[in-house]
């Protein structure tokens, strides 16, 4: 991963910024997390900065966005990487 | 081309049929997902009406839809029918969001608990863009609550991809040219989406998991029932095609034939792209020419196309390599290849007067063919290529002849991703590109919200019993199982559920009267409905005593919903007499018997029935049919006479 520090966890703090350098993970990470609710699989999104610090927020293949808590997270399988530009049009 | 009748499920196996379904299914709720709108009856009555444009966004990851940018390229007018009791400023996109419905989550997380899939902890409403106007934003609000899970199905388990939540869209009131009129009394109102693998192996087994995916919804007793109150969406593929969607199939018995046609559809593609290969015909030898031949043609005989010409519309002409015969190749019932190109046209050029075109060999007659030598001299038309003729506005016509082309190429590759529209025998028309996850992105109106372990645990511990645990207890107490189906969909399943916990009734009777009969009685337009479950309790109780037999059941609901005030032992009485005893019905048997009228040719099946008749009068409702039948055939056996 070539990104800066900054942008590798973008809008990430707290307890889910400690949980995606536990698990050496960083935004558009493609990944599957295996959690206590299940096995999510998808890309990890930047995340609101005015949302909370438990949760990390994924983009399934559906293209649905979903969030997981990262307490219940007990591995994560990197698979790739694949970063989004969003212009406005 | 083979009806469904004639194919057996090694037949589709052969062909590499599959199939997936989306289930939605409208909640119960007292207001909408995202306003405090009523979730309510549908109304024909508008205030007033709002006209829109739509344009297309940009997913997050920096990608248009492809059926985002098709709709553009259809530069509808979107007019919106409005009224005041159903529909505030949130629905018209004028305001924000209120926080999302939190009776809706709760259901749906209810019904992702029955699925059996695993639970997000936190909900993230996206915008899912739909440019054909059917939601005034532009986009619809929606959510996943859970993925991965799964239903028993026959001796098998069925994959469940993943449940969503989301705002129903707008009810179509007219769609001609570029101006597409919608009613909103149906916009925002909750429904969850249930996502199947592709794992139905034939037409049938589609249908099946549709009724058992519908059966769960409406067991949490929280769904909208009714007309439109669940619409399917039905994916189909064959070995070697694509995913095509056909959309909004709104009754589950029209799945076998639409997915049977679908089936044959791709299959015919598949042939056609097969034949153009034999002719060494790619996608790139089809070029974005087309001709200006209204000079040619504008004396024509042929009606529409002069009419169109008549008001200065010009006609164009494409030429189609290689493709001589290809558009009379039949693709399913009354439909032909030509059909395909009808169907972009009409969709996306919004040519949509039928005929919209025209092509060399079409069996129909069109042009004369002095005129059609000299339209294909001017395209410079080989005796291998397929003409086709188009007319209309320059501006619409110009995206005709592109939308043909892009078709042709098309057919090339085989099957395009499109969704289809459902029509009444079994076939399917071209209703847009399939769309895809880069019509999707985030709602930032909305933040996201945290599925507490408390709020989950609360839901988990309220589930009813599975639909099909339900079924197996029902047919372990007796009841035949194709009567335990339809008591899972009834009204009165709780009330039935109860009476065949107390053992105090039949448990046929009870499942035929709450099943059977009143739904028969429904269909009849007697009000049932109106009944409430105590007196129809309590009648169980007085059909228990002996007063009076299953066969009176349908004369007394009738009577009961037409007199709700009426006390029961006087409205039973004053339909039927008291029951005789046991000595005195053989004696009114045998009397009813003795002048022998009853008799034909014999003592056959016929007597037996004609005898029947003559001894059930004045017992009917009172005397169980089979203890007459018993003293019926004592008769006969004795002679036939007392």
């Amino acid at each position: 991963m070539t990104k800066e520090p900054q942008d590798r966890f973008k809008g990430y703090r707290g307890q889910a910024k400690a949980a995606l350098i536990e698990h050496d993970v960083a935004v558009w990470s493609d990944v599957e997390v295996h959690s206590t609710r299940g096995t999510f699989r998808g890309i990890i999104l930047p995340r609101s900065e005015t949302a909370d610090d438990i949760h990390l927020v994924m983009k399934l293949t559906s293209g649905y966005n979903v969030g997981i808590r990262v307490d219940t997270i007990e591995t994560i399988e990197v698979h790739g990487y694949r970063e989004g530009h969003y212009k406005i049009p | 081309m083979k009806t469904p009748e004639q194919m057996t499920a090694e037949d589709y196996r052969a062909l590499g049929f599959r199939c997936g379904l989306e289930i939605h299914q409208q909640l119960r709720t007292a207001k909408k997902l995202f306003c405090h709108c009523p979730n309510t009856t549908y109304s024909n009555v508008f205030d007033a009406e709002l006209l829109r444009h739509m344009r297309p966004t940009l997913s997050e990851l920096g990608e248009y839809d492809g059926t985002a940018l098709m709709e553009f390229k259809t530069r509808k007018e979107i007019i919106y029918r409005i009224a005041r009791d159903t529909v505030c400023t949130y629905e018209m996109d004028d305001t924000p969001p209120f926080m999302i419905n939190d009776d809706a989550v709760d259901i749906g997380l209810e019904i992702t608990l029955l699925l059996g899939c695993k639970l997000v902890s936190e909900v993230h409403i996206a915008r899912k863009q739909y440019l054909d106007g059917s939601i005034p934003a532009g986009f619809q609000r929606t959510t996943i609550l859970g993925v991965d899970g799964s239903i028993p199905f026959q001796d098998r388990r069925i994959g469940i991809r993943q449940l969503g939540l989301e705002e129903d869209a707008c009810r179509e009131v007219s769609d001609v040219g570029h101006r597409r009129t919608y009613l909103t009394d149906r916009l925002s109102i909750p429904l969850v989406e249930m996502v199947t693998e592709p794992e139905m192996l034939t037409p049938t087994e589609a249908a099946g998991v549709a009724q058992v995916l519908r059966g769960l919804a409406r067991s949490t007793g929280k769904v909208r029932t009714g007309h439109g109150a669940a619409r399917e969406d039905v994916n189909v593929s064959i070995r070697g095609g694509e995913r095509v969607e056909i959309k909004g199939v709104p009754r589950i018995p029209l799945i076998p034939a639409l997915t049977h046609y679908e089936a044959m559809r791709q299959k015919a593609l598949l042939e056609i792209r097969d034949l153009l290969a034999s002719r060494r015909i790619a996608a790139a030898d089809i070029t974005d020419e087309s001709f200006d031949v209204t000079g040619i043609v504008k004396r024509t005989h042929f009606g529409p196309l002069r009419q169109s010409v008549d008001l200065g519309h010009p006609v164009r002409a494409v030429c189609l390599p290689g493709f001589k015969g290809i558009l009379n190749i039949e693709t399913g019932p009354n439909n032909v290849f030509a059909r395909e190109f009808e169907g972009r046209v009409k969709v996306i050029a919004c040519l949509d007067s039928v005929p919209n075109l025209l092509y060399h060999d079409a069996p129909e007659l069109s042009l004369s063919n002095r005129l059609w030598d000299r339209v294909r001299h001017a395209v410079s038309a080989s005796p291998e290529d397929a003409v086709l003729l188009v007319w209309g506005p320059e501006r619409d016509l110009h995206t005709a002849a592109s939308e043909i082309q892009i078709r042709a190429r098309e057919a090339t590759i085989g099957v395009p991703n499109e969704t289809r529209r459902s029509l009444a025998d079994g076939s399917t028309v071209f209703e847009r590109i399939l769309p895809g996850p880069d019509r999707m992105y985030p709602d930032t109106d909305h933040p996201p919200v945290a599925i507490a372990d408390a709020r989950v645990d609360r839901i988990r511990e309220g589930l009813q019993p599975l639909p099909w645990d339900r079924l197996r207890e029902y047919v372990q107490k007796g009841v035949p199982e194709h009567l335990g189906r339809l008591l899972l969909r009834s009204p009165r399943r709780s009330l039935f559920e109860r009476l065949l916990a107390a053992d105090d009734a039949s448990p046929i009777v009870l499942a035929v009267v709450l099943g059977q009969v009143l739904k028969g009685l429904q269909r009849a337009h007697v009000r049932v409905d109106t009944i409430p479950d105590d007196r129809l309790a309590a009648l169980f109780g007085i059909h228990a005593t002996g007063r009076f037999t299953r066969e009176a059941f349908p004369d007394i609901l009738t009577r009961l919903a037409a007199s709700p005030d009426e006390p029961l032992t006087a409205l039973i009485d004053a339909l039927l007499p008291q029951p005789p005893p046991p000595e005195a019905v053989a004696t009114q048997v045998r009397d009813s018997l003795a002048d022998g009228a009853w008799r034909r040719d014999g003592v056959g099946p016929r007597e037996f029935l004609l005898a029947m008749g003559t001894a059930m009068t004045g017992l009917r409702g009172v005397v169980p049919g089979r203890t007459v039948a018993e003293l019926v055939r004592n008769v006969i056996s004795a002679g036939g006479a007392a």
